[in-house]
């Protein structure tokens, strides 16, 4: 089953979109979550809704839009879509995250830092990023999971050579019946237990949880 | 905050005394530099540094609730500022030492602030009840646990 090519491909589309999306989503994240909680934004609520809506629109609607706007685009046959496309769904999950930690972060340590003689990208660098480390590690799992186990929309963005793992898994239940997708599904599925797994044993998840 | 002239000569001592919320702590941060003042104008020295952020005023801020940084070691907190200076190692570790020995923190360098306060909560915590564990076992457990915690 691992042999066969259509799935190693898939796997490894799956690797680089959920990595890109990821890449994407952190940064532009946290940033947002400084800005929602920080920044003097003329209509914050809006905002968040906004970054927030990814959660609420079905995935059917956003993979046709994703659709319409990658053929418009020409980028179709791209992973680019993809990793656009996942980006922009695993971003609420990152949002929260950061958010819960910028609030529990006391802009005095801040302050501190910058009575003793630190520029503000040093004391972002120095002070704010190192503290908001729970939330970016919650934000990074969720997204990964998220991004992994994206099924609907990338449906409608991927094609054959550049299909994620749980489309190829799709478009083989469709075409052949043979229990090599069910050994594929508990594969899939332990993976998945396994980086929860290791996030929690390594990144201490539960404090991020049990703390906040 | 309406109308404040206070002015503050070399080496004096001052007090500001008041009811809460009458705006001892945002003269504080005005001086600071941490907010800025609507009107009016701030001299440090005779120089003007109203509008000047506050990294660049030079001045030492003890905080009513410490900001001590949670995420460094008690010999990296005080060595902040000192590393912003870009001061040589050496110079740098002389001076941390001699502020840790100025308030008796000799040996605790490695050590987290949470740390202290946590072994300093153990000795108050538990009441001198049976069965429960004494100030001494509380202290001594959260003194194994003394290793920096993974984040």
């Amino acid at each position: 089953m691992l042999t066969y090519p259509q799935f190693q491909r898939a796997a490894l589309n799956s690797l680089l979109v959920t990595a890109g999306a990821v890449a994407l989503a952190l940064p532009i994240g946290t940033l947002a979550a400084l800005a929602l909680e920080r920044g003097r934004l003329r209509a914050p609520n809006l905002w968040a809704a906004l970054l927030l809506s990814p959660l609420v629109v079905p995935g059917v609607a956003a993979g046709l839009g994703f659709l319409i706007l990658a053929a418009a685009a020409g980028l179709l046959r791209s992973r680019a879509v993809l990793i656009a496309a996942h980006a922009a769904l695993v971003l609420p999950f990152v949002v929260r995250s950061v958010w819960v930690s910028v609030r529990n972060l006391d802009p005095t340590l801040e302050r501190a830092a910058a009575s003793l003689g630190a520029p503000p990208r040093r004391v972002f660098f120095r002070v704010t990023l190192p503290l908001l480390r729970p939330g970016l590690f919650a934000a990074l799992l969720f997204a990964v999971v998220v991004s992994a186990n994206e099924f609907v929309v990338s449906l409608f963005i991927s094609n054959r050579v550049t299909e994620i793992l749980p489309v190829a898994m799709f478009s083989y239940v469709v075409n052949y019946t043979d229990p090599t997708i069910a050994a594929l599904s508990s594969l899939f599925i332990a993976a998945t237990f396994l980086m929860v797994w290791l996030a929690d044993r390594y990144l201490g998840l539960g404090r991020v949880f049990l703390q906040h | 905050m309406d109308v404040l002239d206070l002015a503050v000569l070399e080496g004096e001592f001052l007090s500001l005394l008041g009811p809460s919320g009458c705006g001892k702590t945002t003269t504080l941060n005005l001086i600071a530099g941490f907010v800025e003042p609507t009107a009016g104008r701030i001299l440090i020295d005779g120089e003007d540094v109203t509008g000047r952020p506050a990294h660049l005023r030079g001045l030492g801020v003890v905080f009513q609730s410490y900001a001590l940084f949670p995420h460094l070691s008690v010999f990296e907190n005080v060595a902040f500022g000192l590393r912003e200076r870009r001061v040589s190692s050496a110079e740098m570790n002389r001076k941390v030492v001699e502020a840790l020995a100025l308030v008796r923190l000799e040996g605790r360098e490695r050590q987290r602030p949470t740390e202290l306060v946590r072994r300093h909560a153990a000795a108050r915590g538990p009441g001198p009840r049976p069965g429960l564990p004494t100030p001494r076992a509380a202290a001594r457990r959260a003194a194994g646990r003394a290793g920096p915690k993974a984040p």
